[in-house]
C-alpha cells in the first residue's frame, strides 16, 4: 500500500530591516509564513494544517501553494491575497526581498534542506543601493544596457584596494544559454556618475562583430568586470578586478 | 384679476427657464495634417517600467540616452511623415530601430493614439504620446517592451521629436 506523506510547507521571508542611522545597513531576519501556525510563534513541532499544499491534479509528484488562500487562523477565517499578507507585512511589502521553500512532513520525520537553500530572490520594493546593478534591472538583449558599480558597497570578499583604484574600465561578455562564450570586450571607459557609481553603458548588437554562424537570437547572458589600476609607492601598477557579475536577458517583445 | 396675473406671471417664468442651447465646441481636430513633415529626434529616453510603478528614485527609473553613445547621437534621427501616406526615416549614425521607408496612417482618425508604419507587409505601431503640443511642433513617441508571458510591460523607450 501506498503511503501518504502529508506534506506541509514552510515559506521563510528574509526582511531587511533598516537602521537608524544616517547610512542604510541592512540585515536579514528570516521569519515563517503565517500559514505555519495559528496563534502565538511558529513552532516546528506543532506546524498547522493550513500550511498543508495542494497537489497538482494528473501530477503525483508536483503540489502547488496558490493565492490567494483562505485558511482558518485561531478560529477566524483568513484570506492572503500576496506574498506580504503571508508574512503579516502587508502594509509594508517592500520588506520582502526573497523567499525560500522548505518542504516537510506534519511529523517533522522528512525535510528538504532549510536556510533558504531554495530561496527566490524578489524584485525590492524600494529603491536599494547595490555594489552592481543593471539599468533597466532586467533587460532584454535588444535593449540598451547600463551597467553600475557602487565601490563604496564593495563586498568583504572583494579584493579591497579597489576602493583606491583609478581608471576604471569594463569588460563584457555575452555569452549563449549554456555559458559559451560569443564575444568579449574589454577595456570599455566607465564614467563616474552623480549617485558615485562606474558606469557604462551599451547595446549588446552594437558591442563588437558577432562571429560567424552567431546572431544577436544566441545571447542569452551576459558576464561584465570592472577593473583598475592602483599605484605602489615605487610607482608601481598594479590591476586591480572585480568579481564578475553575470545576468541573463529576458524575453521581451 | 389676481388669479389672471399669477398665470401670466407663472407663463413668463415657465417661457423663461427654456435651456440655452449648447453652443457647437468646433470641428474635430484633424491630426493627420499636423503630423505631416519632418520631424528630429531631440530626446531619447529609457524608462523602466517596474522601477516608475515603485516610485523609484528619478537615477533608478529613467535615462537619457540621447548622447549616451559618442558618434551615434540618437539626434541624428528624422523621419518625414509625407501628406501622400509614404514617410521615410533617416536613421542618422543613431541605433534606432525603426522601419526606413513605407506607408504611415493613424490607428484612429479621430482619437489618434498611434502611427502605423507599413513596409513591405510588415507593421510597426509608434505609440504616441500627449498630441496638446503637436500643433507647437511636438510630439512624443513611445515604445514599449513587454515581456512575453506576462504581457506586462519593462520596459518604455520615449523619443521627442520636434518639427523641423
Amino acid at each position: 500500500m501506498k503511503k501518504l506523506t502529508i506534506l506541509l510547507i514552510i515559506v521563510l521571508g528574509a526582511f531587511g530591516l533598516k537602521a537608524q542611522t544616517d547610512v542604510p545597513k541592512f540585515t536579514v531576519s528570516p521569519s515563517e509564513t503565517l500559514l505555519d501556525y495559528d496563534q502565538g510563534s511558529a513552532s516546528w513541532g506543532s506546524i498547522s494544517k493550513n500550511a498543508k499544499l495542494d497537489p497538482v491534479a494528473g501530477n503525483p509528484n508536483k503540489f502547488k501553494l496558490s493565492l490567494p488562500k483562505t485558511v482558518t487562523r485561531n478560529g477566524v477565517s483568513v484570506t492572503f491575497n500576496n506574498i506580504a499578507e503571508l508574512f503579516g507585512v502587508g502594509d509594508t511589502p517592500g520588506k520582502i526581498k526573497e523567499f525560500g521553500f522548505l518542504l516537510r512532513s506534519q511529523d517533522g520525520s522528512k525535510q528538504t534542506p532549510g536556510d533558504l537553500k531554495t530561496k527566490v530572490s524578489l524584485l525590492p520594493l524600494e529603491f536599494t543601493p547595490a555594489y552592481f546593478r543593471t539599468f533597466p534591472a532586467k533587460v532584454s538583449n535588444k535593449d540598451v544596457v547600463t551597467a553600475y558599480l557602487n565601490l563604496s558597497l564593495i563586498e568583504s570578499g572583494e579584493d579591497q584596494k579597489l576602493k583606491i583604484a583609478s581608471k576604471i574600465t569594463a569588460t563584457a561578455t555575452l555569452m549563449t544559454a549554456t555559458g559559451t562564450t560569443i564575444l568579449a570586450v574589454d577595456k570599455i571607459a566607465t564614467s563616474y556618475t552623480s549617485e558615485k557609481e562606474y558606469a557604462f553603458t551599451f547595446l549588446p548588437e552594437m558591442l563588437a562583430a558577432f562571429p560567424a554562424g552567431v546572431s544577436l537570437k544566441d545571447v542569452a547572458k551576459c558576464k561584465i568586470e570592472f577593473s583598475g589600476e592602483v599605484s605602489d609607492q615605487k610607482g608601481g601598477v598594479t590591476t586591480v578586478k572585480t568579481k564578475a557579475f553575470e545576468f541573463s536577458f529576458q524575453s521581451y517583445e | 384679476m389676481k388669479n389672471i396675473f399669477a398665470v401670466l406671471l407663472i407663463s413668463l417664468l415657465a417661457f423663461s427657464c427654456q435651456p440655452d442651447e449648447i453652443p457647437a465646441i468646433g470641428d474635430k481636430t484633424d491630426y493627420k495634417p499636423m503630423l505631416e513633415g519632418t520631424w528630429n529626434l531631440v530626446k531619447f529616453e529609457q524608462v523602466d517600467a517596474d522601477a516608475e510603478s515603485k516610485s523609484f528614485p528619478d537615477f533608478a527609473t529613467r535615462k537619457d540616452l540621447t548622447t549616451v553613445f559618442p558618434g551615434h547621437l540618437y539626434t541624428s534621427f528624422s523621419i518625414t511623415f509625407n501628406a501622400d501616406g509614404t514617410f521615410s526615416a533617416n536613421k542618422g549614425t543613431s541605433y534606432v530601430q525603426m522601419m526606413a521607408s513605407g506607408t504611415w496612417a493613424l490607428d484612429d482618425t479621430d482619437y489618434p493614439s498611434a502611427i502605423i508604419l507599413t513596409s513591405s507587409g510588415k507593421t510597426q505601431k509608434i505609440a504616441l504620446g500627449s498630441l496638446a503640443d503637436v500643433v507647437v511642433g511636438k510630439v512624443q513617441f513611445k515604445e514599449e517592451r513587454k515581456q512575453v508571458e506576462s504581457g506586462k510591460v519593462k520596459i518604455k523607450y520615449v523619443y521627442s521629436l520636434t518639427k523641423k
